[in-house]
């Protein structure tokens, strides 16, 4: 549909002209590859020790060091990066469906379920996230699926209340009055009129979150109580580092400083994409 | 029941809890109070009154986008007010609404194709084959070309796009349309295009038309009977000439008024300021004519002469001097 | 004109930058206001009318750029002054009501919040304010001055807000007050009321008027004289009287047309098919050609000029000779 195309043409041409979103989009994808190939293009595995180099500092053999295992930091930083982005992922992508679900759910059909659906929410909300993920981590027991779902729990307030707030914004306007006067179900107007008109925000909000569950995989693992040892993860090598640091600072500083990164790319790339959105509505609706 | 009636209101009942103005506890008003009319086969209805009448909630009422409180809706035998979305489903082909504002009546990620190719298939009025060819259809009926058909909303203009909304409404071959407003946010020269279109349409399909709007002289144009609301009773119904022309109620006597140049007539006060009594007329306390008995009860709604009546105590003495032959009706 | 005219623009043009190019919306638009007077300006959308208002107070967002040949304001070069300076001259003497008369409010204060900053405005002090406050809401029609005093924007009513707004500028006594369809969005009784109140704040103050509609009826019982603009520019101007009753330019005309026939009793209501031109990419010659039933070979080929005295001009080629 040459409509479509060319709209679509447009929302690039816009996104490419701003220097937020660029640079985000820059480091992400530079992230993202690291993470996805890089690994494979290392001559090095990640558990492979290199008995005559333990602990030696950045060299060109090593671009990040060794390990006290002797293993290449660097390789061990990129399948890190690759379990930490699929955990902190999955984890936000189960709370965007799930919390998005519920609060266009609650939004729409208002009454009872709108009551009890937010004040659940607002139970989990109450929690700091950290200490929320920390809690369930305990309960679930440790392991790099449960750290998703510690994650998952965490985002799923913020996506139920965005998600609410948009829906009911949406569900006021004529076009979804004249949805319903076509007999359009609820099922329908929820997913093809009201859905569409609100993903943007919760685009951005999804990118954020994988920067923030990213540094809550982070932390959990750091404390020993997330991915466990051996696989590698950004907050396992940053525990391992932490505890050789006087001797090979390295380790723990280059892990993080990958972990900024990262972080610096999903944040601009987040900041692009709402600005993108904003001027694009503002533009709309003054013609 | 008239023969000829498509839709008759009965006592219709529509109340909202509004929140009291000091933390009081939620009381409920009626947004339409005890409203008795029908719509006929092939006319075009005026509903004319102010912000706070109750006609657009009872326009929507009608079909069934609001749920009534009390009362009954009869559309073909079949009393529409108590039924859920379900039972309603075959029901809402037939009752289709243009709304006030264009654009944000269409789903601003949808193309105008998709937009009039939804109803379609979701009714099944169509073979998927032949969709294409309705909605082209559709677009030269309202005159629009069909190069238009892959244009998002927002890339149209006002007049265009209300056009596509009467298309969307009249794809359906509903039996009523309502418009609610719809032509005040147009601009004037692009108002009398979709005022001929109505017309046409109505002509040309046999259609009713419930046509809520606050401006009389659009009213005096498209309308054959008009209704005028306040404060959600129905205060006078008749004929536009009879209604427009010697207005038997002191509040259409108000609104004809603001038709003249010289403005001497027009009351103080609006609605917003005068919260009206619940029990006597809802007008009694802005009417110059008011008295005791107006206070005490809502008067009737009282047959005067052929189709037109009025809801004043007071009707015979207050009738008109001079009567309006300005807006006399040219047919 | 004996007198200084209040305001005296001479080609103003209001230009938006965007990523695409840039838009002129306002193309080099000649205003000049005489003490006491009110002019119309009428246009549908996209006719700059508004834009045209703004820019004459500055209002406009940062991407716009405006310029013009002259601007007056009683006699004062408004170019030479700056911003502080012009600010200080448009809160003290310039007033606008415009077409949402909630949103001119602060939403976090109250009614008399307002009037007092007006009257500290004006005179420099707050003493009596209270007394004035409550005078100048009754003078525009509203009952229990003492309660409407407590209440907050959001509580206001539509007609409410505007009569409060039109106490604010009575109690302010500006010399140029550009209102931007203050009843538009009003119900017709209301709207009459307004109106009414108009013409008593043309008669206490000696304050000219920009009154910025679309709607001819309105125009036709307050403005002195009307301007008709069309895709940014003013295609006809002249006396009230004398454009009612024989317009000149052809959009005028259809427009007149209209706005009689609902009046009267027409049967079927003229139209002026078509559409406003793109303004990104302006066809050449006269913008109104393309929806000109009498346009002419000419008028496609450069755009008119203005033609006709200092009381009634118009930018037509039918006029040409006048």
């Amino acid at each position: 549909m040459t409509a479509r195309r060319q709209r679509y043409r447009r929302l690039a041409r816009t996104f490419l002209a701003n220097p937020t979103a660029v640079t985000g989009a820059g480091i992400t994808l530079v992230v993202l590859l690291a993470a996805g190939l890089g690994a494979a293009l290392m001559p090095y595995g990640p558990g492979e020790a290199d008995f005559f180099n333990l602990l030696s500092p950045p060299s060109w053999l090593h671009p990040f060091g060794t390990d006290s295992f002797g293993r290449d930091v660097l390789t061990r930083v990129m399948y890190g990066a690759r379990v930490s982005l699929v955990i902190s992922a999955a984890g936000v992508a189960m709370a965007a469906v799930l919390g998005g679900a519920a609060g266009m759910v609650s939004a729409y059909e208002g009454g009872y379920a709108d009551l009890v659906i937010m004040r659940v929410a607002d139970l989990l909300f109450a929690f700091p996230a950290f200490v929320l993920a920390l809690f369930l981590m305990v309960v679930l027991g440790y392991g790099s699926a449960n750290v998703s779902v510690a994650i998952a729990l965490t985002y799923l307030p913020i996506f139920a209340r965005l998600a609410r707030n948009m829906t009911l914004l949406v569900r006021a306007e004529p076009y979804v009055e004249a949805a319903r006067l076509m007999a359009q179900s609820t099922p329908r107007i929820l997913l093809r009129e009201i859905l569409p008109n609100i993903a943007a925000p919760l685009i951005v909000q999804a990118t954020i979150g994988i920067a923030f569950g990213i540094i809550i995989e982070a932390g959990l693992s750091f404390l020993g109580i997330g991915v466990q040892p051996p696989t590698p993860s950004l907050g396992v090598i940053m525990a391992d580092g932490r505890e050789y640091f006087q001797r090979g600072p390295w380790v723990l500083s280059l892990t993080g400083l990958a972990i900024s990164v990262a972080l610096l790319g999903l944040n601009l790339l987040g900041d692009g994409l709402r600005d993108l959105m904003d001027p694009r509505l503002r533009k709309s609706a003054a013609q | 029941m008239t023969t000829d009636a498509l839709l008759e209101i009965e006592h219709l009942v529509v109340s909202f809890p509004r929140r009291g103005g000091d933390w009081g506890a939620p009381r409920l008003f009626n947004a339409v109070d005890d409203v008795t009319l029908e719509i006929r086969v092939g006319e075009v209805l005026g509903l004319v009154g102010e912000s706070g009448s109750g006609k657009t909630t009872l326009a929507k009422a009608l079909l069934r986008l609001y749920r009534p409180s009390a009362g009954r809706i009869l559309f073909e035998g079949t009393d529409l007010a108590p039924l859920g979305e379900r039972a309603l489903k075959p029901y809402r082909r037939h009752l289709q609404m243009v709304f006030q504002d264009p654009i944000s009546s269409f789903n601003p990620r949808h193309t105008v194709a998709e937009s009039l190719a939804i109803p379609l298939r979701l009714h099944r009025l169509c073979p998927k084959s032949k969709i294409a060819r309705r909605v082209d259809e559709t677009l030269a009926r309202v005159g629009l070309s069909p190069r238009l058909r892959d244009r998002f909303p927002h890339e149209l203009s006002g007049g265009q796009l209300q056009r596509v909304a009467i298309g969307r409404a009249l794809i359906l071959s509903p039996r009523l349309l309502v418009a609610d407003e719809a032509v005040s946010k147009l601009d004037v020269s692009v108002r009398a295009q979709i005022l001929n279109l109505l017309k046409d349409v109505r002509q040309a399909n046999g259609l009713s038309i419930l046509f809520v709007t606050h401006d009389l002289h659009v009213a005096r144009y498209l309308c054959d009977r008009i209704g005028v609301m306040y404060f959600g009773k129905l205060v006078e119904i008749g004929r536009t000439e009879d209604v427009l022309v010697s207005p038997r109620h002191p509040y259409t006597q108000a609104l004809v008024d603001t038709l003249k140049e010289d403005d001497a007539a027009i009351p103080d006060g609006e609605t917003a300021m005068a919260p009206p009594s619940t029990t006597g007329c809802r007008y009694a306390s802005r009417c110059a004519h008011a008295i005791a008995r107006c206070v005490e009860a809502h008067p009737e709604l009282v047959e005067i002469a052929d189709g037109h009546a009025t809801a004043c105590w007071r009707w015979r003495e207050l009738a008109p001097v001079e009567p309006n032959f300005d807006l006399a009706h040219e047919r | 004109m004996s007198a200084v005219p209040v305001l005296e623009v001479r080609d103003l043009r209001t230009r938006f930058e965007l990523h695409g190019g840039s838009l002129e919306v306002v193309r080099g638009v000649d205003l000049s206001l005489a003490p006491g007077e009110v002019l119309g300006l009428i246009g549908e959308s996209g006719s700059g009318k508004t834009m045209t208002g703004l820019s004459i107070l500055r209002l406009l967002p940062p991407n716009a750029r405006v310029s013009s040949a002259m601007a007056r304001f009683g006699g004062q070069n408004l170019l030479d002054l700056s911003e502080a300076d012009f600010e200080a001259l448009r809160g003290r003497r310039m007033a606008m009501i415009f077409q949402n008369p909630v949103g001119a409010f602060n939403p976090a204060k109250r009614v008399a919040w307002h009037l007092r900053e007006i009257i500290r405005r004006r005179r420099g002090n707050t003493n009596g304010w209270a007394g004035a406050a409550g005078a100048a809401l009754s003078e525009v029609g509203i009952p229990h001055p003492e309660r409407v005093l407590r209440l907050y924007p959001h509580q206001l009513s539509g007609g409410m807000a505007q009569r409060i707004l039109i106490a604010m500028v009575m109690a302010l006594e500006p010399d140029l007050i550009i209102a931007d369809e203050p009843t538009t969005n009003l119900d017709n009784i209301v709207e009459r009321q307004i109106v009414r109140l108009f013409r008593r704040l043309r008669g206490r103050l000696n304050a000219s008027f920009l009154f910025i509609t679309h709607d001819m009826a309105l125009a036709k019982i307050l403005c002195d004289r009307i301007a008709v603009m069309y895709a940014g520019e003013i295609v006809e101007i002249g006396p009230t009287r004398e454009l009612f009753a024989a317009p000149r330019h052809p959009y005028t005309q259809g427009l007149v047309a209209t706005a009689m026939a609902l009046q009267g009793r027409a049967t079927r209501l003229k139209e002026i098919s078509g559409e406003l031109p793109n303004l990104a990419a302006p066809p050449p010659g006269c913008l109104f050609a393309p929806r000109c039933l009498q346009a002419l070979p000419r008028c496609r080929e450069a755009a008119p000029p203005a033609y006709g005295d200092g009381v009634h001009r118009v930018r037509c080629y039918l006029a040409e000779g006048t």
